[in-house]
């Protein structure tokens, strides 16, 4: 808002300055000049005479200068238009002469010191300047932090209205002298919004919390790296931070939800029950058989709860370490990457509380449903049925029917089915809903945030409900000025379905198998066991146990203390001690009229579980700049110990089932059973970076683990790794090149490990069973052997680089990151089979090599900025490829190439997903069979299949090939927020996408159902084979049978490209914050999103390609949820 | 330097905490025993022993629930034919494409060594110094019984896969080089662990039923006496067992359902004593010689109300008996030509699904020798139902006998099958017994049944069978006369017409066999024990006769498992002759 402002050249003598200066200078300046020249005030009992008549009052004035020595000072161009001026006045006051003066005028004036200064009425620039200088000067400081409470250093603090600019030192201070306590104080940086406090005569403004820049080109310049935090521009490795911001004020399920799609790399499945989690999974597939998921820490510690424990909310920052230089601080867990969460810390509105509220509702149905046969496709298959498999249709075709169905087919003369759509009698219309309290402030040393959750969600299958309660307390205080001390604790319960609420078999499949002439339920109104007189569909209803539930609690707390070594500037120590203790009950009681307890009169049983995990971490940081050299270290020495216990009772054969698993001591048989493991890890870690004048960063890491799991000879390993990270755009060079507003260059190198091993799992260990003998009345307890020792098994680990380019252009329009990334994984842990001649089958041994690749592009992009709208895009880019290089090391078939493993579609030299199988090249038909060139064993409307060595028949050992791959191609993603004024809109469009064979799935497989070529049971609508359709997409129904009944002698699957794109979600977000400023909110949001809203995936067929459920028998519905959330603080 | 002060005093605790939480990481298992604890007492070695036993009925008799789990017993060889309908099945019934992946072989094969592997670490752990006996003869009498079951294991190897690696002691880690030895040594081996069992073993009147008796060792030695071709030792271990002066084949009504009454298949007409000896046999609770079977020699023991009797969970896909489920007639499916189907009833039969019936061999050319169709028990109404009823009150049928030409369009093509003879030995007699076993309500009849699991003991070893055994020596002695002498002694039991010397051979034998030990006797070991193995299949398969398909002659040996070949790096394990 800087005035420029310039002087008539004919007013200069007046002001009695030199020409020269004034033409240039400031107004502003000039003024503080004025202000600061003038010793002390001086009264203004001065009177003037003035005798005019229509006179300018440019003449006014310097006849008052001429009596009074004032000088008068304005704009150039100010007096233009003004009225004349008449007075007749002896020995007024000059101020009354003023007021006579400017009477008609749409001017006003303002006396400082011996300065009349003239202004146009309402010219706030001006009146800035005045409030500035009318009033005392004194002295103001002040201590800037970030969200977080950390000092913020580099800020740009302006008096506003002024020149008077210093920048925040490291500790977050700043100070001004000669300050109008009337002044307002600006706050302007990169990473943060621009904000104002005023100075109210205040000399101390305290500590003031600024926010962090919510426009994603502008991300934090610290970023969490494990234990502690870095300036992004020192950090080497592969790490990205999620942008919670732009999201805050959608509705989410949980934060998986929320950053779905948004970090490249980061790759987030989809979850279609209440309270599901989806899965997680970084940079492609690191091991064969020892577990994908990402290690997760939140607040410095291991996570030992589901991630549907912490409430989006609660949530502060969310950043991945993708790479091995990053994640080596966290050694031997972290080659599959690890998540750092941090949860919130207090803070507050200029000490008072900060309370918000975020209460969402919405409602669930499925993206799709699956279609069953009704009552005309029911019989026209079980015509097809019939002719095809060779049996007579002379009767009419409802005498083929099951007797109930005939029953219920006669009932009315229109054959009306007794059932026309059976899902409905499971799906229901899911709901959720999701409120978060939360309230937090930070008074002088202390901070606190509390919160409460509770999440209720009702999926679309009768029955599947969540509920999820969670509370929250972190509290931080500065005991003394060197010591820290805080405390954060969660708990949370959630009630989860117990799966066993969908019956033995699905819920959301089962359903399929209904006729349209079923009979549900008997004349009395229960429900009949087996609705179509066939034993072999039981009715879904007695699969539902009469009594079924799931709650697991996670009870945590984190202490942790960080003192200042006052001795050793520089130096802290800090120490984190956390507990956790997960505990799990689950029960479920089968009455009389279920599958499973009606045979035994009754089963049902409880079970309790609990795992008591504590870690501590003792930390010593040295963290100081030299001049040019920055130097931050951190030395680590961690233990960590679990224990679990588990007790499972349960109970059949009731005399009367009433009570369910409250009285399984009233059962006939009763069992019980008890368990429990420990295990103990223990690592050692330092970290030291290296920064030269903010150009060059090295990072040096070195872990050293130890865990009980492993085998007696490999107890522990080391995991090392280095970093480079060249800040290319602080180089002079580069001072230059204008559009560039940031470059970093960065390289790593490091190897991270996989403890996914169970206890116990290297020991020799008996097991134990239970035989009878006659006259013994009861069981004789059996053992054995059941697993040989493995005593030099060890962790496997990836090694590999990672080279990254961080980078922002033109005026920070475009920014971004690319990294690519090439790793290996080493000594494989993979169940190798041995000889059985020895008693046993497979042991784990460390095996192999396996490679994996990849590139990764961030890029965020300003595309419109206006002062009322703008356009923000966010564009996620990922592709991985991995590579088997090595397995076994065995040429059993001598052809001078190590084998494959192709019971376990393992390759050598390709990717693990390859699909091996036959290949579907299209479908046999009639003609081939009368021109006689159908292959032997085949069938008209079976799949013709690729005969490779052309030898006229299909051989598993020749006729197969790598098809493709199920993993897939690559994956983008697009997000797109649009502002207008106060509405926002935000559009999240995802992809999967495969082509040249990648991403295949054959599960899309109608006729491999068990229930397939059955005519007493019902089937989801699908393409088959008939003489009259024999374009189908799929063979014939009884494509399995032998080939003398019709089916094939060999048999192929085809495989679909999952490849889709989704428009996953929509969501319109107005901020309200302005209108209830005044009713005491400090803001308010209301929006209203949606999920999953339309899929384009050209090449699937049937349900969600992204769950990857087609039209096959296990096949259940995706979700679609519509929600709106109100968002608001006071 | 009280600042100093505090900062140092907390450091100090801190390290202290640490230093008490640094646990060794040493794993001790809190929930699994070691083994270094568990081979050191008689009990604990008698619970080793008992998992032996276990596998063995979990392996032969109830691992799934699949008519493919009873495959040793031979109803894909010459004694059954499977439903074609049904393709569940179709990995048996193709012995003409077998080859060395085969799924049969590859299974016993792991599963005979998963039990010598149990038997040896019982053999090896009773001589180490953590074993303590109280006396020798406990430490024998253990070891014994182990040595029984390896050779039991490696009898069924030798004769089935021939000279397979001879492993004898417990194996601690992972071993990848293993080397075949002769089918002699192999069966020397068993020779010599029979003979210390023979010592040592209980008699079976001093044993609780499931466990093996001396007598089990010595009928197994006579076994391996005649693959020895030591026909006299053969003939002396069949004595020892046969003159024991404890045993003796069962030839009057006896146990618990001697005084049973049943009015008829039809449910028409009065109830009428039902039942002989040979069906008392095969009754739930009368298989142990505790409970008055002089017969038995060895048993698995089953039963519906223990723990450890069987897995009574009713989604359970296995661990239960179904051999009623599997090998019994599946009548009450079928549907008459106005549309009613038939109703499922407690007629001595059960739930049974049909899916193997009676090949013709076993059906009817067995029965027909000496023209004894009517005169042998084993052949009689109790022993294998023929005819079926009608059994919907509703139907215009009710009562009457079924017919393929009574049943309806859908029906017809499987009348054969869903109609086919039962041995009811496999089958309960009475089903709705929510005491013994899971019962299930049928939604139609609204009668109980048991889903085809009967819980009942199954014989391992039986005293007829030792018979047969010692006539086989005798007539491999070229002692007809003392072979018919004991053909005929089973023969007589049964009311069936006597073989004369001239007579007796090997085919005579084993169709005696397949009259009284069907679905008892591991009938491809006897086949292939024989070299009779491909003979038989090619002349009574019905899945190879009906398709004009033959079994290769390398079958006279059961493929060395690729699977085994290629994971034995360390040593070449040579396949056998043909695969």
């Amino acid at each position: 808002m800087l005035l420029t402002a310039y002087y008539a050249p004919n007013r200069l003598q007046s002001w009695g300055l030199t020409k020269k200066l004034l033409r240039i200078m400031k107004i502003t300046a000039f003024i503080l000049l004025i202000a600061c020249m003038q010793v002390s005030a001086k009264g203004r009992a001065q009177t003037v005479t003035i005798s005019v008549a229509n006179t300018s009052i440019e003449k006014v004035f310097q006849e008052v200068k001429k009596q009074t020595g004032y000088d008068f000072f304005y704009e150039e161009n100010v007096l233009q238009g003004a009225n004349t001026v008449s007075l007749n006045a002896t020995k007024i006051p000059l101020e009354e002469a003023l007021r006579l003066c400017f009477k008609n005028q749409q001017l006003t004036y303002t006396i400082i010191e011996k300065t009349v200064v003239v202004k146009k009425k309402n010219d706030d620039n001006i009146n800035q300047l005045i409030n500035l200088l009318t009033s005392p000067a004194m002295d103001v400081h002040g201590k800037l932090v970030n969200e977080k409470g950390e000092a913020i250093d580099g800020i740009s603090v302006t008096i506003k209205g002024t020149d008077k600019t210093v920048v925040s030192n490291q500790k977050g201070e700043f100070s001004f002298s000669g300050v109008g306590n009337n002044a307002t104080v600006v706050f302007t940086g990169v990473s943060i919004e621009t904000y104002e406090v005023s100075v109210n005569g205040k000399s101390d403004l305290g500590v003031i919390a600024l926010k962090t820049k919510v426009s994603a080109l502008s991300e934090a310049e610290v970023v969490a790296v494990g234990y502690g935090t870095q300036r992004k521009q020192a950090v080497t490795g592969a790490v990205a931070k999620a942008n919670l911001k732009t999201y805050e004020k959608v509705a989410t399920t949980n934060i998986l939800d929320l950053i779905k799609g948004t970090m490249p790399g980061v790759n987030i499945g989809a979850a279609n029950t209440a309270g599901g989690v989806p899965g997680i999974s970084i940079r492609g597939q690191n091991s064969i058989s020892a577990g994908s998921s990402p290690l997760i820490v939140v607040d410095d510690v291991v996570f030992k709860g589901s991630l549907n424990d912490l409430p989006t909310n609660d949530i502060e920052s969310f950043t991945v370490l993708k790479d091995a230089s990053a994640a080596a601080v966290y050694g031997s867990r972290s080659s599959n990457g690890v998540i750092l969460i941090t949860t919130k810390k207090g803070k507050g509105y200029n000490g008072k509380p900060s309370f918000n509220v975020s209460t969402a509702y919405g409602t669930t149905s499925e993206l799709q449903r699956m279609r069953v046969e009704d009552s005309t496709l029911y019989m026209k298959y079980m015509y097809d049925y019939r002719t095809e498999n060779g049996l007579p249709v002379n009767a009419p075709l409802y005498t083929y029917l099951q007797p109930m169905e005939i029953a219920n087919y006669l009932a009315t003369p229109e054959h009306t089915p007794t059932l026309a759509d059976p899902y409905n009698l499971f799906r229901q219309t899911g709901t959720m809903s999701n409120t978060t309290l939360s309230v937090s402030n930070q008074i002088n040393k202390t901070s606190y945030y509390i919160s409460g959750n509770y999440t209720r969600q009702k999926g679309v299958i009768i029955n599947d409900m969540y509920k999820h309660y969670s509370a929250r307390v972190n509290v931080q205080t500065d005991l003394t000025d060197w010591f820290t001390f805080g405390i954060k604790s969660y708990y949370s319960l959630n009630d989860m379905p117990a799966s066993a609420i969908y019956g033995a078999t699905s819920l959301g499949s089962s359903y399929y198998n209904f006729s349209p002439w079923a009979s549900i339920k008997d004349s009395t109104g229960a429900y009949n066991q087996f609705p179509q007189t066939t034993t072999s569909f039981n009715n879904p209803f007695w699969q539902i146990p009469t009594e079924a539930y799931s709650r697991q609690n996670t009870l945590n707390g984190i202490l942790n203390a960080t003192i200042k070594c006052p001795w050793v500037k520089g130096l802290s120590y800090s120490f984190t001690w956390s507990n956790n203790l997960n505990w799990n009950e689950s029960g479920s009681f089968y009455g009389l009229q279920t599958v499973n307890g009606s045979a035994v009169g009754g089963t049902g049983s409880r079970s309790y579980s609990r795992t008591y995990s504590y870690l501590t971490d003792n930390i010593l940081r040295y963290n100081r700049t030299f001049g040019k050299h920055t130097i931050d270290a951190t030395a680590l020495i961690e233990n960590e110990y679990n224990k679990s216990y588990s007790e499972g009772l349960s109970g059949k054969g009731f005399t009367n089932t009433a009570l369910g698993t409250w009285n399984l001591g009233a059962a006939a048989t009763q069992s019980i059973s008890s368990g429990g493991a420990q295990t103990v890890g223990v690592g050692y870690m330092g970290r030291a970076t290296y920064t030269f004048n903010n150009l060059y960063s090295v990072t040096g890491t070195f872990r050293r683990d130890g865990y009980s799991a492993f085998s007696a000879n490999n107890k522990y390993a080391d995991f090392p790794s280095v970093g480079v990270n060249w800040h290319l755009s602080n180089e002079a060079f580069m001072k230059n090149v204008k559009f560039l507003n940031n470059l970093d260059i960065r390289a790593s190198y490091g190897s991270n490990g996989n403890q996914s091993i169970s206890p116990y799992s290297t020991l020799a260990l008996l097991g134990n069973s239970k035989y009878i003998f006659a006259g013994d009345g009861g069981y004789t307890v059996t053992q054995y052997i059941s697993q040989p020792a493995t005593n030099n098994l060890k962790w496997e680990s990836v090694t590999g680089i990672n080279i990254g380019v961080d980078f922002s252009i033109l005026k920070n329009r475009i920014s971004g990151a690319i990294d690519y990334y090439d790793k290996n994984t080493h000594d494989l842990i993979y169940a190798v089979n041995i000889p059985s001649i020895s008693g046993f089958s497979s042991t784990l041994t460390n095996i192999g090599k396996l490679n994996n690749k990849g590139i990764e592009i961030a890029l965020n992009t300003i595309n419109i900025t206006k002062k009322d709208f703008s356009w923000e895009s966010n564009i996620a880019f990922s592709r991985n490829r991995n590579k088997l290089i090595t397995l076994l090391g065995y040429d059993n078939n001598h052809d001078g190439k190590e084998d494959d493993i192709i019971a376990s579609s393992l390759f050598i030299g390709k990717s693990l997903g390859s699909i091996y199988t036959y290949k579907v090249i299209g479908m046999w038909q009639q003609e081939d069979k009368d021109k006689g060139t159908i292959m032997t064993g085949m069938n008209p409307g079976t799949y013709k299949l690729l005969d490779i060595n052309g030898d006229g028949k299909i051989t598993s050992d020749s006729d197969r090939t790598i098809i493709g791959n199920g993993n897939p191609n690559f994956r983008w993603s697009f997000t797109n927020v649009f502002r207008y004024k106060k509405l926002s809109l935000m559009v999240y469009v995802n992809s999967i996408w495969g082509g040249n064979n990648w991403y295949l799935s054959g599960s899309n497989t109608p006729y491999n159902d068990p229930y397939n070529n059955r005519p007493d049971m019902n089937h989801p609508v699908y393409d088959y084979w008939t003489p009259t359709n024999t374009g189908a997409m799929f063979p014939r129904l009884n494509y399995n049978s032998a080939p003398a009944n019709g089916g094939a002698q060999y048999r192929g699957v085809k495989y679909f490209d999952r490849s889709f794109i989704k428009l996953q979600k929509l969501a319109l977000t107005y901020d309200f914050s302005d209108l209830v400023k005044n009713t005491g909110f400090k803001g308010l949001n209301v929006s209203i999103s949606a999920d999953n809203i339309f899929t384009y995936a050209p090449h699937w067929v049937g349900m969600d390609p992204e769950t990857n459920n087609g039209i096959n028998d296990g096949s259940i519905p995706s979700l679609r949820n519509v929600m709106c959330v109100l968002n608001f603080n006071f | 330097m009280k600042k100093l002060l505090i900062p140092i005093l907390l450091l100090s605790g801190v390290i202290g905490i640490n230093t008490s939480c640094n646990k060794t990481l040493t794993e001790v298992p809190l929930a699994s025993y070691s083994p270094e604890n568990s081979y050191t007492n008689k009990t604990q070695f008698e619970s080793a022993l008992a998992q032996i036993y276990l596998q063995i009925r979990t392996h032969m008799y109830a691992q799934t629930d699949a008519a493919s789990n009873y495959d040793m017993l031979g109803p894909d060889v010459d004694l059954g034919n499977t439903n074609n309908a049904v393709t569940f099945t179709s990995s048996l019934f193709s012995w003409q494409l077998i080859n060395a992946d085969d799924g049969f072989s590859s299974k016993w094969f792991s599963r005979f060594y998963a039990w010598i592997a149990n038997a040896n670490t019982i053999i090896n752990r009773a001589d180490q110094p953590a074993a303590k006996w109280a006396s020798d003869a406990d430490k024998n009498a253990i070891v014994g019984e182990a040595k029984f079951l390896r050779a039991f294991s490696y009898h069924f190897l030798a004769n089935m896969w021939g000279g397979v690696p001879l492993v004898l002691n417990e194996t601690t880690g992972p071993k990848f080089d293993y080397v075949r030895t002769t089918q002699d040594s192999i069966w020397l081996q068993c020779e010599k662990d029979l003979q210390f069992a023979v010592q040592y073993l209980p008699t079976i009147d001093k044993l609780k039923g499931g466990r093996a008796p001396r007598e089990a060792a010595y009928h197994l030695l006579a076994e391996v006496e005649i693959c020895r071709k030591n026909y006299q030792a053969a003939i002396d271990a069949a004595t020892a067992v046969i003159n024991n002066g404890k045993s003796s084949l069962m030839t009057t009504r006896f146990g618990v359902n001697k005084s049973f009454k049943f009015s008829g298949y039809s449910y028409q007409g009065a109830a009428v004593p039902w039942g002989d000896v040979y069906w008392d046999l095969f009754q739930d609770g009368n298989f142990n010689y505790s409970e008055g079977n002089k017969e038995t020699i060895w048993n698995i023991e089953q039963d519906g109300k223990l723990i450890g009797g069987d897995n009574t969970d009713v989604n359970a896909s296995g661990g239960f008996f179904g051999m009623e489920r599997w090998w019994t007639s599946a009548p009450w499916v079928l549907t008459d030509k106005n549309g009613f189907v038939s109703y499922l009833m407690d007629t001595l039969m059960g739930r049974g699904t049909g899916t193997i019936a009676p090949s013709d061999y076993a059906a009817t050319q067995i029965w027909n020798y000496k023209g004894d169709f009517n005169n042998d028990m084993r052949n009689s109404q109790y022993n294998i139902q023929r005819v079926y009823y009608w059994t919907n009150p509703n139907s215009s049928l009710f009562g009457q006998v079924m017919r393929s030409q009574d049943c309806n369009a859908a029906s017809q093509p499987n009348f054969a099958f869903r109609a086919a003879p039962t041995f009811k030995k496999f089958a309960n007699t009475v089903h709705n017994l929510p005491n013994v076993y899971p019962v299930f309500q049928d939604g139609t009849s609204k009668n109980w049944h048991n889903n085809g699991r009967t819980y009942k003991d199954w014989y391992i070893m039986r005293l007829a069978e030792t018979y047969l055994l010692r006539a086989e020596a005798y007539m491999d002695k070229g002692d007809n006369a003392s072979a018919a002498n004991d053909i005929n002694v089973i023969r007589s039991r049964a009311t069936a017409t006597p073989v004369t010397p001239a007579d007796v051979n090997i085919d005579v034998i084993l169709d005696e066999r397949a009259r009284e030990l069907y679905g008892e006797e591991f009938r491809i070991n006897t086949l292939m024990r024989l070299g009779k193995f491909v003979e038989y299949l090619n002349k009574y398969n019905g899945y190879l006769l009906a398709n004009g398909l033959k079994a290769p002659d390398k079958l006279k040996l059961l493929p060395i498992p690729n699977s085994q070949i290629q994971a034995n790096t360390g040593a070449v394990l040579t396949q056998n002759a043909g695969y």
